[in-house]
């Protein structure tokens, strides 16, 4: 391995160790939180917030400050130094779910706790609080491959392919199907029993904005999937 | 979307807004739809003395005529240029190069460049011209958004639920937002609570299929035109601007630096997960004040920048070098480095 691939994997390492540590300090505070006014937790985790997204982006800009000219003084192939890139990028986009996904838990679990909290004037702003984390941390695997299919079609240089612009329309109808199935029980607004209306209405500015110019999509004659 | 998201995501939204200005050419800071074409480094004019060997096709402009209508050269800029929901298609593409006598790519290169000369010479500056295209497009985008109003009010989604109609369930919100008692507020308008929570939960679930954002900014107009905040005409004129698509007509209530100081307050409180909402106080605002200011000083940006990018990127740096020194330490893993 090379000196400038050493050193490379070495700051990933610590960035992700440093993430992972903050978030899990994080949740570990949510955890002992049990004040009723929850103002002071959502500073707390602006803060964190702040201090996880500036790790992240520690990593591409320290690609570009530093890094590449070190592998291109090592006389590093152009392909080499993508796959470096990528090894970042990929590090950054896992790092970012992470932190998304972390919020949630704990937020969920403030708003579970008001759910089954004796005092009624906590269980009832448990729905204002809880109907998004609650519906997000029940489809977060569904949220996943979402962002997955659209990392994957935005990596390909224009024009995508039709099979990489369907499989992320799937994936948001999958998302969208999971969670406002679960956002319903919250909000009666919703209307569970109209599901095609729901997730259409979500739907349709992609398919306006995004796929109309998806030369692929719109040479298959524009196929939307059943909803 | 309940009202404790909203305050959240105004304060969020507030607490994330310190940004270094975006660079020339890209100076919009109220975004329009992500994929609204940008000025790109393309769009940008070399003078001219620059370009005078560039081919024997100089001061070819084709078939336009800036001086009297620019908008059919910036409307072929944005089709010629860009791509997505707003750019142009093939189609579009062909069909101005046809109408305009534009033979090929190249072509099209040399006619757009002498074009922006003209224009140049017109106003005096390539950074006005910047700035005239700059509002050109935004007077587009506030067409767009109108026409995404009418739809939306033809397909219903402006009907009262309830009773309760957009604009005074926007009204009530601001009321309360600006710390009126909310059960003394729905016992003056004569509506019970649950009544207000069924219509509040319409409204909220309309808002979230909306993605055009139609309600969303009807909303905001509504919302901010009961304010009562101390710059609620501030914010009342940038919207009347906006949908007239001309300059605002009130000199600005606090400086550029001032402006650009409340917003690191924010910043850096929530760095610190402090409260933001105590940042704005301790410089005199409330939550109201800064999201009528930050809508009119927003709008003056976008009207101005283009032109005026230099000054702005200067009080911009030198604002950000005062509050880096007045909080210090700030910045946590410095000591992750490569």
């Amino acid at each position: 391995m090379s000196a400038a691939q050493q050193r490379w994997n070495a700051f990933l390492a610590q960035i992700e160790q440093r993430h992972a540590q903050v978030r899990a300090e994080s949740e570990q505070f949510g955890t002992a939180y049990n004040a009723d006014d929850l103002a002071p937790l959502s500073h707390h985790l602006m803060g964190v917030k702040s201090r996880l997204q500036d790790l992240e982006q520690s990593i591409e800009a320290t690609w570009h400050a530093k890094v590449d000219d070190v592998y291109a003084a090592e006389g590093a192939s152009g392909d080499v130094r993508g796959e470096a890139f990528m090894q970042g990028r990929h590090l950054g986009h896992r790092l970012d779910d992470e932190r998304e996904e972390s919020e949630i838990r704990i937020l969920a679990e403030q708003a579970q706790r008001r759910f089954e909290s004796p005092r009624p004037e906590l269980a009832q702003t448990a729905a204002a609080i809880g109907a998004h984390v609650l519906a997000q941390q029940a489809a977060t695997g569904e949220w996943r491959a979402m962002r997955t299919a659209l990392r994957a079609l935005n990596a390909y240089r224009p024009p995508a392919p039709l099979a990489a612009v369907k499989a992320y329309e799937r994936a948001q109808i999958a998302y969208w199907r999971a969670y406002l199935t679960v956002r319903a029980r919250y909000e009666p607004a919703i209307q569970v029993h109209n599901m095609p209306f729901e997730i259409g209405s979500r739907m349709e500015q992609w398919y306006v904005s995004s796929a109309e110019f998806e030369p692929a999509w719109v040479q298959a004659g524009r196929p939307r999937e059943p909803l | 979307m309940g009202l404790f998201d909203k305050v959240k995501g105004l304060v969020k939204g507030a607490a994330n807004a310190v940004q270094p200005p975006p660079p020339q050419q890209q100076a919009v800071p109220q975004a329009p739809p992500e994929n609204f074409p940008q000025h790109s480094a393309e769009h940008h004019v070399e003078p001219a003395a620059a370009q005078a060997d560039d081919s024997d096709d100089d001061g070819d402009v084709a078939g336009f005529d800036v001086m009297a209508d620019e908008g059919a050269f910036f409307r072929a800029v944005l089709h010629m240029e860009s791509e997505g929901q707003f750019g142009g298609t093939d189609e579009s593409r062909a069909e101005i190069m046809q109408q305009y006598g534009i033979r090929d790519r190249s072509h099209w290169h040399v006619v757009k460049d002498s074009n922006y000369a003209v224009l140049a010479g017109k106003y005096g500056s390539f950074n006005e011209v910047s700035q005239q295209e700059m509002n050109w497009r935004q007077g587009e985008m506030q067409k767009h958004m109108t026409a995404q109003t009418a739809k939306t009010a033809a397909g219903g989604g402006f009907e009262p639920v309830e009773g309760i109609g957009l604009d005074q369930w926007a009204a009530i919100n601001a009321a309360i937002v600006g710390g009126q008692n909310h059960e003394d507020l729905l016992k003056g308008a004569g509506i019970d609570n649950a009544r207000w929570q069924r219509a509040s939960a319409e409204w909220n679930a309309r808002m979230a299929r909306d993605t055009t954002f139609a309600i969303t900014t009807a909303y905001g107009n509504a919302f901010q035109a009961a304010s009562k905040g101390k710059y609620g005409d501030y914010a009342r004129e940038a919207a009347a601007a906006r949908a007239a698509n001309r300059d605002v007509t009130m000199e600005p209530p606090v400086t550029w630096e001032q402006y650009y100081g409340f917003m690191y307050e924010q910043a850096y409180a929530a760095k610190q997960g402090k409260d933001p909402v105590a940042a704005l106080k301790s410089v005199g605002l409330t939550i109201v004040d800064w999201t009528d200011l930050s809508t009119f000083m927003g709008y003056i940006f976008v009207r101005d920048a283009g032109r005026n990018w230099k000054k702005y990127e200067e009080i911009h740096k030198r604002v950000e070098a005062q509050f880096a020194a007045k909080y210090p330490g700030v910045k946590a893993d410095v000591d992750i480095q490569f």
